[in-house]
């Protein structure tokens, strides 16, 4: 009786404290700009990039890249599932290339990639 | 009727006398060589013909010979050509002599055209004889001509005779003289063919204590032989006047070792021939140039110092002072026309600025007399020995870095340009984008600082020039030397006027700036940045304000893109810093790091782009050490929202997903966890705490 109870007791440590350190869901994003945008407002925007770059003069070329630099991290934010720094990126990069972000359109789709994968 | 035949018979007596006497005369005229003796005795040709008297003074006779006849009267030479021929011949009374010509056998010599001996007719003179030997060759001494005669010299001035045709001067010839016409000493040892305009331009005299030498301003130098009768203006005559430089105020005439002035300008003013000086042999003319004598007149004006042709003028009836400022030339370009004087004959010293009148500004012209001189004196620089003597008030001082610093008299007419020109200009170490303008007021000095580079490149409004005033002070600074080679020498740099670069250049310190220059400029002074520099962070602090203000440039991002806008405006006064990439990471701030902590290589903070993943951030860490758990790689996001997820290392480097890549930030924490943190480490240690509790309270149970 004694025993079982032990074997009992010693089953139960070892259960609670493993299943009790849980690791967090596996990331994403770390090079989302070698994807498709998951998000069409940056995908404009990177489209909109292209175009400055390839037309020398309508915009600081250190803006541009700046920008540039910004919207990939947008772009990996969203991917990652960040939206609110994905939206604080996107702001920051339009702005660089001197539009109000008022008048342009946010980012609102949420990307959604397998993120309810559990850890071990 | 009386009357008229004693007339007749007077005329009569003086016929009958002259006849007589004239063939007495002709009768005891003696025989000379040359003469031709006409002999006729008929019936004997052989006697009948001439028979000139030869060299020696004898006709040759057939059959008796020679006969001298020199030095014997016709009726003499008759007697002895009968008594001689009566020694050979019969019936001689019929013999007959006569002079049927008289000749003269010369010789002429020395410098005529065809030397030799000549046959002259019986009364021939020396002109003859040289006519007959071609006549005087060029560069013959006419006045010392001579005969020789055997041993005897009889010499003669054929010149005078020339000159007067007096023929009593010429000696009379005689058979076989020699007529020597010298040569004249003048042309020297050396055989030339001259022309007679060379000769007589080189004078005549070949006497040379006599000869009267004429020299400088005249047209032909030279000896001229000397007669009485001949003054001053005759020998400059001969010499072919003066030239146009001659100074005729002030020829000097030297006799008897005595210098005497003669002013042939005078003499020819006035006409008195008392003024001509006495003319001795021997005497010595010379005709100084203008320029170095002093010239002066009762109505002469000088006009001195910056004009094109110096010197003494007459000063004609109604000439006014622009006239005589004509006829110098005018004032040269270094001449002060606002500072002319005009020193009155009477000590009064008149002052005139030409400037001012020219301009319409007043002033009248002054008039000038004779006896009176105009100075017109350089411009700047000749008043530097008497500046003692301008007091302050009256000029402005320069100083530095000009080529000619010193003190200048100012007229409130110039500018600050005309001031630094004439004062050479600045120096290749003088600064012009800090000219410093002391300015006094009341006693206190006021700087003004002008930026001249500035106002050269862009210009800018006149009034922006500084004023200049007579007492100001003007300072152009130079520019620092190298301080690289000489740090001593920041001691004489402003700080105001440098800027200071340091961390990861080769060459930190503090740098000579200007408003021209930029911040490659700076970075270029400093020998580029190093090869450890973080040209993504240079650092600017802008020092011009109250507070400083701390700038960041992508120097990196620059050379990328070439985009200007991205250079740091950067001025005196400012500091660069280029940080180290090899700085600690403690030293790095927070906000533009990723910190990386656990099992890696290399714990600590580390810069990171958004163009680089975790696979870069855990390379520059070192790596996961062997220790680490790499299938469980956190990432903690730390933004606008905080989030974690992990990275399996293992797995990405077995399947290349990249997708699986956690997105990393500046401000993230990247944690490896050893492999104590595994599930199956966690479980055996609780199994073995449990073993031991277990075991622990069996322990407790069967006590």
């Amino acid at each position: 009786m004694v025993m079982n109870r032990a074997a009992i007791l010693l089953l139960a440590a070892c259960l609670l404290d493993g299943c009790a350190h849980n690791w967090p869901l596996e990331g994403h994003g770390g090079l989302a700009e070698r994807d498709k945008p998951c998000d069409p407002a940056i995908g404009q925007a990177l489209q909109a990039i292209e175009y400055l770059k390839s037309t020398p003069g309508l915009r600081p070329p250190s803006k541009v890249a700046a920008a540039e630099e910004r919207l990939i991290r947008a772009s990996r934010e969203s991917q990652a599932g960040l939206y609110a720094d994905a939206s604080h990126s996107y702001d920051e990069a339009v702005q660089m290339l001197g539009t109000d972000p008022q008048n342009v359109r946010r980012p609102r789709q949420i990307c959604t990639l397998n993120n309810n994968q559990e850890g071990r | 009727m009386g009357k008229i035949t004693i007339t007749a018979l007077r005329l009569f007596i003086t016929l009958v006398w002259l006849a007589t006497n004239g063939t007495a005369h002709a009768d005891e005229a003696k025989l000379r060589i040359g003469d031709i003796i006409a002999i006729s005795l008929p019936g004997e040709e052989v006697l009948t013909g001439d028979f000139p008297i030869d060299r020696r003074g004898e006709i040759q006779l057939p059959e008796v010979g020679g006969i001298k006849l020199t030095g014997m009267s016709l009726p003499q030479a008759s007697s002895a050509i009968t008594a001689k021929l009566g020694t050979a011949f019969r019936d001689i009374g019929r013999l007959s002599v006569r002079v049927k010509e008289s000749k003269l056998v010369v010789a002429v010599g020395g410098q005529v055209k065809l030397p030799g001996t000549v046959e002259l007719p019986g009364d021939a003179n020396v002109q003859v004889a040289i006519t007959a030997a071609g006549g005087i060759a060029a560069g013959a001494q006419l006045d010392g001509t001579k005969i020789i005669r055997g041993s005897k010299v009889i010499l003669f001035n054929y010149k005078k005779f020339l000159d007067t045709g007096d023929a009593s001067i010429l000696p009379q010839l005689e058979p076989l003289d020699v007529v020597f016409v010298p040569t004249s000493p003048l042309t020297g040892n050396v055989q030339i063919d001259f022309d007679a305009q060379t000769l007589a331009r080189a004078g005549d005299g070949a006497d040379e204590a006599k000869a009267i030498s004429v020299f400088g301003e005249v047209i032909n130098p030279a000896k001229f032989s000397y007669k009485p009768e001949s003054t001053v203006v005759d020998m400059l005559m001969r010499a072919g006047g003066v030239t146009r430089y001659a100074s005729v105020e002030q020829i000097r005439i030297i006799a008897d070792g005595k210098p005497v002035l003669f002013n042939l300008q005078e003499y020819l003013d006035s006409g008195n021939a008392n003024k001509l000086p006495l003319l001795k042999p021997g005497a010595t003319i010379f005709v100084p140039i203008q320029e170095e004598q002093i010239r002066k007149g009762k109505h002469t004006v000088y006009v001195m110092g910056e004009v094109a042709k110096p010197g003494a003028f007459a000063l004609q009836e109604g000439a006014t002072f622009v006239d005589i400022l004509a006829n110098s030339g005018g004032p040269t370009r270094y001449a002060d026309i606002r500072q002319i004087r005009i020193l009155k004959s009477d000590g009064s010293v008149v002052m005139f600025d030409m400037n001012a009148f020219t301009e319409g500004k007043g002033g009248a012209i002054p008039d000038v007399k004779a006896g009176d001189a105009i100075l017109l004196p350089e411009k700047v620089e000749n008043l530097e020995p008497s500046w003692l003597k301008i007091p302050s008030s009256r000029v402005v001082q320069v100083i530095g870095a000009v080529y000619k610093p010193g003190r200048y008299e100012w007229s409130d007419e110039m500018t600050m340009f005309d001031l630094i020109a004439q004062a050479g200009g600045p120096t290749e170490q003088g600064d012009l984008s800090a000219i410093r303008i002391l300015k006094n007021k009341d006693d206190i000095f006021k700087p003004q600082i002008f930026n001249l580079a500035d106002f050269i490149k862009n210009g800018g409004s006149a009034q922006s020039v500084p004023k200049i005033h007579a007492g100001n002070v003007i300072i152009m600074p130079e520019l620092p030397k190298d301080p690289t080679d000489n740090k001593s020498m920041w001691l004489a740099q402003s700080p105001a006027r440098s800027i200071y670069i340091m961390g990861a250049v080769n060459s930190g310190g503090r740098y000579a700036f200007s408003s021209e220059m930029g911040f490659l400029d700076i970075l270029t002074a400093a020998d580029g940045p190093s090869k450890t520099a973080d040209l993504r962070n240079i650092r600017i602090s802008n020092r011009g304000g109250k507070l400083s203000e701390v700038h960041s440039f992508d120097f990196e991002l620059y050379m990328e893109t070439g985009d200007e806008s991205l250079l740091p405006r950067v001025k005196n006064g400012d500091v660069i810093y280029v940080p180290d990439r090899e700085q600690d990471w403690t030293e790095r701030s927070v906000e533009n790091t990723v910190r990386v902590i656990g099992a890696v290589a290399k714990p600590g903070r580390y810069k990171f782009t958004d163009r680089m993943s975790i696979l870069d951030l855990l390379a520059e860490a070192g790596g996961p050490n062997e220790l680490a758990l790499q299938d469980r790689i956190v990432v903690v996001n730390i933004g606008k929202e905080a989030k974690a997820s992990y990275f399996d290392l293992i797995s990405f480097s077995r399947t290349a997903d990249y997708s699986k890549l956690p997105v990393v930030r500046n401000g993230d924490t990247v944690y490896v966890p050893d492999q104590s943190q595994s599930h199956w480490n966690r479980f055996m240690t609780g199994v073995r705490d449990t073993s031991q509790i277990v075991a622990l309270v069996a322990a407790i149970a069967s006590l």
